[in-house]
């Protein structure tokens, strides 16, 4: 019972102080790379503290005990007694009920998410390539239209896609700029971390972390991009690039304009200011932060294991 | 698998500029001088467009008369529209350099760019 309360308040506590702690670092857009990580890495210390609560909770009625007795070679009876429950089957079916809506939901929106994405860019792909022309020079597809935009599908067809309104609009330093931010995207798989963002603020909208991820992600992996693409050439090309993609008219009007424009001018910002890397010693902290965030749910769930088996191992186990 | 999705965007490219519907036949003739196929390959992947819907098809005699359902432009548009939607499923596929704003917020980072420009390159333009 003690347990699965402690790993309820650390979900609580992270899901809540920690979107708030996270969301005011500075260091996040320093290090973009780490701050995905670390996002990534808390969302799943939620979810798992919420999953392993709903499992100690069934330990001491059911026949996870047993499971459990005979992974870490402590006695049954213990491990019962320090995970026990007052209310006994009916506190187990609780617990267990919690568990399997929490993996079950992940599981459906999972699926739907991303088989749907994956039709998409499937679909997406095959009308680039029947309609685009590709430019093996660039490294990517032509697509003739007046709007200047470039973007990138992932998936089985990875494609980075440049209509000739960009084409135009840009110079040549510019178009060699975005389209090395396009394909970072693609080598560094940022449609993973996003499709990851995306299900879990789809599934648990109503814990912060988890409802800012997607906005947080997708910020930082543009961040990360834009590393990736000047390194350590000079940013204003790119910088110059988003300036003028950003304002060509659209004719589609894009509700999703504010928060992009406001990560935009943010992105303009660290890229003409001075290259701010995290010292040796900060990443080397963020890294263990993120192994902690990773594990710390786990720890908690197993302390009691732990106890049992400090107080004796069973005869020959 | 990666040739016939080649030969695809090939065969639409003659559709589309020939401009009316085509026999298989006429398409390998077409296609001879720069590139000699089979017309059982040919045929395969205007079979594959068929069923995929990029061209509707009709009895001419014994064999199909093939033209693309939509114009060129037409699908470039569809296909820009479906860029620029913002659809969770849309942005997760399609990743964007980065989407459009408002003229106030372009302004502002024009003056972000002007002020960041050295000094020299600033006298010059």
């Amino acid at each position: 019972m003690t347990v699965a309360a402690i790993l309820l308040a650390y979900a609580a506590c992270l899901g809540t102080l920690g979107a708030r702690m996270l969301g005011r670092a500075e260091w996040t857009a320093r290090a973009p790379r780490l701050a995905i990580a670390t996002y990534l890495a808390a969302a799943w210390s939620v979810v798992a503290a919420l999953g392993l609560a709903g499992l100690t909770l069934a330990v001491h009625a059911t026949a996870l005990a047993d499971g459990l007795s005979h992974l870490i070679g402590a006695c049954v009876l213990r491990l019962r007694d320090t995970y026990a429950t007052p209310g006994g089957a009916a506190v187990a079916g609780l617990g267990l009920s919690l568990a399997g809506v929490v993996a079950a939901c992940i599981t459906i929106t999972a699926v739907t998410h991303l088989s749907a994405v994956r039709r998409q860019a499937l679909l997406h792909a095959q009308t680039v390539r029947l309609i685009g022309r590709p430019e093996p020079a660039l490294g990517a597809t032509l697509v003739d239209h007046a709007q200047p935009s470039a973007y990138c599908v992932a998936g089985p067809h990875p494609t980075v896609i440049l209509t000739t309104g960009a084409l135009a609009a840009l110079d040549p330093d510019q178009v060699k700029a975005v389209l090395a931010h396009e394909r970072a995207h693609l080598a560094r798989h940022h449609h993973r971390k996003l499709a990851i963002a995306r299900i879990g603020r789809q599934v648990f909208p109503f814990i912060p972390l988890m409802r800012d991820l997607d906005a947080h992600v997708t910020r930082l992996v543009e961040m990360h991009a834009d590393d990736a693409a000047t390194g350590a050439r000079d940013a204003r090309p790119l910088a110059t690039a988003l300036v003028v993609l950003a304002s060509a008219a659209s004719p589609v009007p894009v509700p999703a304009a504010a928060a992009a424009a406001t990560d935009a001018v943010q992105r303009i910002q660290r890229l003409l200011g001075p290259a701010e890397t995290l010292g040796w010693g900060r990443r080397q902290m963020l890294r263990a932060g993120v192994a902690a965030l990773a594990l710390t749910p786990m720890l908690i769930a197993l302390t009691p294991a732990l106890i049992a088996l400090t107080l004796g191992r069973v005869p020959g186990g | 698998m990666r040739q016939f999705g080649e030969l695809e965007a090939v065969i639409m490219d003659r559709l589309w500029e020939r401009g009316r519907p085509a026999l298989v036949r006429e398409i390998v003739e077409d296609m001879r001088p720069d590139r000699p196929l089979a017309y059982t390959t040919v045929m395969t992947v205007m079979e594959n467009l068929y069923r995929k819907g990029w061209l509707r098809r009709h009895r001419d005699g014994r064999a199909w008369r093939y033209e693309p359902t939509g114009s060129r432009s037409g699908y470039t548009a569809a296909l820009m529209s479906d860029a620029l939607a913002t659809s969770a499923d849309r942005r997760t596929a399609l990743a964007h350099f980065v989407l459009q704003m408002s003229p106030h917020d372009a302004e502002l980072l024009r003056q972000a760019l002007d002020q960041a420009r050295p000094p020299e390159a600033g006298g010059t333009r």
